[in-house]
């Protein structure tokens, strides 16, 4: 399916997250729930949170990739509708950083879905990633 | 009339996809079982502790929860020093309970946040995340990092602080307080909240005993248990703060524990800055070698007992790191809490719990018996259930 | 403390403050669980149960974690072969040895006869069934 213009346009104006954690420590998700609260007004960006996976534009996603998570990661990103997006939020997402090694973990999203952003830290300030997010759609 | 219900939760916000936390075998409204499903989150830990040395360790174990990070680091770190037969200097052990009353101000505040959210007090979820947001920066003054503070080494603590830190801990916290006893009133006030939460999910103080419940779903049960008054470790011993219980079992009565010791750790702040100890802090090296022996080391982390029991043969892997975290026996032995309960309830029994999904990795689902159908919601829909 | 002893009636040897180590035969584990659920000064619960393999002596080593309540922590020590690592369960008298016991099959290995509840793979990933990666070899 093609990317069109319009869906892109609505995108970058009211972009729709869904987060779903694959075995993280919380400290990435409670960052990015503390991103969504007033202190950082991410509604000035229209950004919130998505009601359900057909809802969403971008899957935001936290944790070294468990094995057991990682069917379900595959799963929610194929119900997403085109256009779609993922933004892999700290070490563990982008490497599987301390855990890589371990018998349970896969170690890093982009071995599961294809990844459009790498947002580093461990944990990312709220800041940083409403900043990745916002680079994002600043390519569409 | 049963139906399979999957519940996804959140760690924090019920609008999150996070793994499935907890089935539940229904009949109509009732709750007849809850059947846990788990291991989305775990990620070997124990086996990666093994394979590591015990230095990487410190920033593995600081790294199973972020919600409590400081106080993994603060018992591996025991742990480890008791083996090596290392004292810590007073100055050192005084500011490890600064940034363990830190973390626990910080937990408390979100799971009490996150329980309004359950509740549909959205406004009152987000006031309490602004607040808390003062203590995050407070966090970063002193180990250089809002969550993940790797802020303990063995023999002592990485930074210190000085008296323009201590000025702003202490004017922060006055704000804070004001703020927590408001939620307080709120908590023990509002008509729509004691409706929701109290008489239920009830636990007896015998099953609390049992089920071997810690923390504060256990003192919410009125045992009398706290670490830091039981088993004094690092400055706790030589400071003064209650043990806080409440009677009644139920989810209002967690939660009210969890209030009242928000106001206990500022307390117990107020008198580490008061006393803090002259002298080093920081060490300028440590032991490299981990000699033969074992240790069992005991915290009370925000959510209760936390146990580090380690093993070391000689080796500078460890031979054995085995991490018992308050959640693991908590929601898995929860669950006596459900019996009988509507599934309307089944939210706040679950925040009541304060469950911490990367400590305890654990995922339970609902399934209704009769229909053999199964609905995907979310907490909010499932705290509004009707049938 | 001396109370606490009479009233286990166990060898209780002391290996640091608040720090007591029992050894007992795996059969007798039930009993000492009972012993302790209604020990002198309120009972204990059950903290956890660490499991640590000793291949070279050929047995796994459970230390049932008791934290007896007002400030004591008894570690009851029990050895189960390697190869027939099974123990009767603690949970007719600790309902709340499922979340410990559930773990130590799990990643060890050894069977707890008599708890029903208990299922694999729990926590490690589903191909593992059969593998229990806390085992040296």
């Amino acid at each position: 399916m093609s990317r069109s213009r319009v869906a892109l346009k609505a995108i970058k104006r009211s972009p729709w997250l869904l987060h779903f954690n694959t075995g993280a420590c919380n400290g990435c998700d409670i960052e990015v729930l503390a991103a969504l609260t007033p202190l950082y007004d991410p509604e000035r960006f229209g950004v919130r949170l998505a009601p359900n996976p057909r809802h969403a534009d971008i899957l935001v996603v936290t944790g070294a990739v468990t094995k057991k998570a990682a069917k379900r990661l595959r799963r929610l990103y194929e119900q997403m509708p085109e256009p779609k997006f993922v933004i892999a939020v700290g070490a563990c997402a982008i490497s599987g950083h301390a855990f890589r090694h371990s018998y349970s973990v896969v170690g890093g999203a982009d071995k599961v879905v294809p990844v459009d952003m790498y947002i580093p830290g461990c944990p990312p300030r709220p800041e940083v990633i409403l900043e990745g997010i916002l680079r994002l759609l600043e390519r569409l | 009339m049963s139906h399979v219900v999957e519940i996804p939760v959140g760690p924090q916000h019920p609008a999150l996809h996070e793994p499935i936390l907890f089935r539940l075998l229904v009949e109509g409204e009732r709750i007849v079982r809850v059947v846990p499903s788990i291991g989305y989150n775990h990620r070997g830990i124990e086996k990666l502790a093994e394979t590591n040395t015990f230095v990487k360790g410190l920033y593995i174990c600081g790294r199973v929860c972020g919600i409590c990070n400081i106080v993994h680091a603060t018992t591996y770190t025991m742990a480890i020093e008791r083996i090596q037969g290392v004292e810590v200097p007073p100055r050192a052990r005084y500011l490890r309970v600064l940034v363990n009353e830190l973390e626990r101000i910080h937990s408390h505040m979100l799971i009490v946040a996150v329980m309004a959210e359950v509740l549909g007090f959205e406004s009152l979820f987000m006031l309490i995340m602004r607040d808390r947001e003062a203590v995050m920066q407070l966090k970063e003054l002193v180990t250089g990092n809002r969550v993940l503070g790797d802020y303990l080494i063995f023999g002592g603590v990485r930074r210190d602080i000085d008296d323009a830190v201590a000025h702003r801990i202490l004017r922060t916290l006055d704000h804070i307080e004001e703020r927590v006893r408001y939620y307080r009133r709120v908590f023990e006030e509002d008509v729509t909240i004691n409706k929701r939460l109290r008489g239920v999910g009830p636990i007896s103080r015998a099953e609390a005993v049992r089920y071997c419940l810690v923390g504060p779903t256990a003192r919410g049960s009125g045992v009398e248990t706290d670490v830091r008054a039981e088993d004094p470790y690092e400055a706790y011993g030589e400071l003064e703060f209650n043990v806080v219980t409440y009677p009644d079992g139920d989810s209002w009565s967690r939660m009210m524990v969890r209030i009242d010791e928000i106001l206990e750790s500022i307390e117990i702040i107020r008198q580490v800055l008061k006393r803090l100890p002259q002298g080093q802090a920081v060490p300028k090296t440590f032991k490299r070698a981990l000699p033969k022996g074992e240790a069992i080391a005991r915290a009370e982390a925000p959510r209760g007992e936390l146990v580090y029991h380690v093993i070391s043969d000689g080796k500078p892997t460890p031979y054995r790191v085995k991490i018992r975290t308050p959640s693991m026996a908590n929601v898995i032995n929860g669950i006596v809490a459900f019996k009988d309960a509507y599934i309307a309830d089944a939210p706040a029994i679950i925040a009541s719990f304060d469950p911490c999904i990367s400590c305890m990795e654990r995922v339970v689902e609902v399934v209704d018996l009769d229909k053999r159908k199964s609905t995907v919601v979310s907490l909010r829909e499932l705290a509004g259930w009707r049938g | 403390m001396s109370e606490l002893r009479e009233s286990l009636g166990l060898e209780l040897e002391e290996v640091g403050p608040r720090r007591y180590v029992a050894r007992v035969d795996a059969g007798r584990v039930v009993e000492v669980a009972r012993k302790m659920l209604e020990a002198t000064g309120g009972g204990a619960y059950l903290a956890n149960i660490t499991a640590v393999d000793w291949p070279d002596r050929g047995v796994i080593e459970l230390a049932y974690n008791f934290w007896v309540y007002g400030g004591y922590l008894v570690s009851v020590r029990v050895e189960v072969p390697r190869d027939a690592a099974e123990v009767d369960s603690i949970t007719p008298v600790y309902p709340g040895a499922l979340a410990h016991e559930l773990e130590v099959h799990d990643l060890m290995g050894v069977r707890f006869r008599g708890n029903e509840m208990i299922w694999e793979p729990a926590f490690k990933p589903e191909d593992m069934k059969g593998v229990y990666p806390l085992r040296k070899r």
